[in-house]
């Protein structure tokens, strides 16, 4: 199966865009939510296969990340997880809350709060492709997990040809900025069924 | 309401959770017994009501935001305990508000049914009251770990300085001293009395520095020593005596205190000043069961056996009797004893007891 992102350098803005709309959504309502100032970038996004993601030297590592699961079926089908280091997801969290808690690790309180957030930031990726898909989907319930990549990968006995949409962002919390990656591990022919649309000339992206 | 559907629905009253069902405008549909006692608003009271009219802080727009986009199609949403107390407010009977975390999701019975939403509430109070005693407890034993730390320091410093100039005080004594032993005739009473002021100011000098290696102890964490590279480094000061140091512990390691290094140089030390003439050294090992044995032995005179039970006391000895109390104690960091069980006449024997744990092969 070819990749199509490769030939059509376009289509990863065109996704990029919809994720960023989907992060500033999100960043609009968290900061609300707080009374908080927040922004929520997606500086780059790029498009992997599942054997790849291995590749990358940043998630090589078996270091585990606070890491807010939600699997989503339907004609567009796969997971989205957003993950954070544990230690900018305390750092995260504290900001939020505005406390100043010297934690080792993320107690239940704190793992409530980054469920909360990331919720909130998934759901707003996830709204915003959906709009474009105008696909009904199917979700599971939000469940956070300390892992690391590696180690949902070796435990899911995944297809290689998977194909992932990588996002690194940035969270902007008053003067703070910390680093998250959204991961979207799509099943089998989701992309293809992405980038159609994308094709199809919805506004904004063509 | 169907009458199969709250069939269905009356398996929510048996559950240990708020549970309540709404539709996309916001009336309650369904509110479980759980739900009833929490708020002692009564299920009669409120089905066919709006939510917003006894929560109206539900119109406002991160709520309505999100559950409106729920019944757009859009993921379940989750409510934290700390964004949100409780997204339905109630009261515990000791009077504290109930603190919860809210899940909403969407739900639909059948095909062509109304949109509808279930909100599960969970009593999280208990666990964010522990967890915020915990996080006191934690604070407190920082804050007071803090002030230790800091008492320590200057405990140190202040020792330190003052031990540097006791020791400059001393140095003076002993240089007149060395001097007036220079002017005075030899085999005199004022002879005699200086050379003991010297002595003297020598067991001070010894004392005084003993204080910095006492002071170093255990302000370092425990690490694990390689036995044999540890003795063989010691032994290395001790060229001078010519002796033969032969170390049989193979790659045996030891978890103790980062001055273990003393606790040789201050056997081997022992051996050369009180030994007599002490030719070979022997450090061994030896496993019962589950405990470790490192056996330090001498060729020298030996302990007599009516001084054995009294050498680790603090102050007892020929010397500064300083050395072996401070290999007791550095030794006692980890839970490690020492013993000396040689035959007098035959050598000394030290056994140093390792309990499970404490040793290990590297």
């Amino acid at each position: 199966m070819t990749n199509p992102m490769r030939a059509e350098p376009y289509i990863l803005d065109a996704i990029q865009e919809l994720i960023n709309i989907g992060v500033g959504n999100s960043a609009a309502m968290l900061a609300q939510l707080t009374h908080t100032p927040i922004k929520l970038f997606v500086p780059d996004v790029r498009i992997l296969k599942l054997s790849e993601l291995t590749r990358e030297p940043d998630l090589m590592t078996k270091q585990p990340m606070a890491t807010v699961y939600l699997e989503f079926s339907g004609e567009f089908s796969g997971r989205t997880a957003l993950m954070i280091p544990q230690e900018n997801a305390t750092d995260l969290v504290n900001l939020i809350l505005q406390d100043s808690y010297e934690a080792e690790g993320l107690d239940a309180v704190m793992v409530d709060t980054l469920k909360e957030v990331a919720n909130i930031i998934v759901n707003g990726v996830m709204g915003s492709i959906s709009n474009l898909l105008s696909e009904h989907l199917t979700y599971s319930i939000p469940t956070y997990h300390l892992t690391a990549i590696l180690t949902i990968i070796e435990q899911s006995g995944w297809d290689d040809e998977k194909e992932i949409i990588l996002a690194n962002t940035m969270f902007q919390v008053h003067d703070s900025n910390i680093i998250g990656k959204i991961i979207m591990i799509l099943d089998i022919g989701a992309l293809e069924i992405l980038v159609d649309k994308i094709k199809e000339g919805k506004p904004g992206f063509t | 309401m169907r009458t199969d559907k709250k069939d269905a629905w009356s398996i929510l009253d048996t559950l240990p959770v708020g549970v309540c069902i709404i539709d996309e405008r916001l009336t309650v549909r369904f509110w479980n017994t759980c739900l009833e006692i929490w708020t002692g608003r009564s299920r009669t009271d409120i089905t066919g009501h709006s939510l917003h009219t006894y929560y109206p802080h539900l119109a406002d727009f991160p709520y309505t935001s999100r559950i409106d986009s729920l019944f757009h199609g859009g993921p379940p949403c989750f409510f934290s305990s700390q964004l949100h107390q409780s997204i339905i407010p109630s009261i515990r009977p000791d009077g504290n508000p109930r603190v919860h975390t809210t899940t909403i999701m969407p739900y639909t019975s059948s095909p062509g049914d109304l949109k509808m939403a279930i909100i599960i509430l969970e009593d999280v109070t208990d666990l964010v009251l522990q967890i915020k005693t915990v996080r006191s407890l934690q604070q407190k034993t920082k804050a007071a770990q803090d002030a230790l730390s800091r008492a320590n320091k200057k405990l140190n410093l202040l020792s330190s300085i003052t031990r540097h100039d006791l020791l400059n005080q001393v140095m003076g004594i002993k240089g007149y001293t060395d001097l007036l032993i220079e002017e005075v005739d030899q085999d005199t009473e004022m002879s005699r009395y200086i050379h003991k002021v010297s002595d003297i100011a020598d067991v001070i000098q010894k004392e005084i520095t003993f204080t910095k290696d006492y002071q170093d102890m255990g302000i370092n964490n425990p690490v694990w020593h390689t036995v044999s590279a540890t003795v063989e480094k010691v032994a290395l000061l001790f060229t001078d005596f010519g002796l033969e140091v032969s170390v049989r512990t193979g790659s045996l390691e030891i978890f103790a205190d980062p001055l273990l290094e003393k606790v040789f140089y201050n056997l081997i030390d022992n051996s050369v000043r009180h030994g007599g003439s002490v030719n070979r050294i022997t450090v061994s090992f030896e496993e019962t069961g589950e405990e470790g044995h490192l056996i330090y032995e001498d060729d020298g005179w030996g302990i007599p056996q009516d001084i054995k039970s009294r050498i680790f006391e603090r102050g007892y000895g020929k010397n500064t009797g300083l050395g072996l109390f401070l290999i007791r104690e550095v030794l006692d960091i980890t839970g490690l004893t020492i013993t000396e069980n040689g035959t007098p006449g035959q050598g000394a024997r030290f056994e140093i007891l390792l309990p499970k744990g404490t040793y290990r092969n590297g």
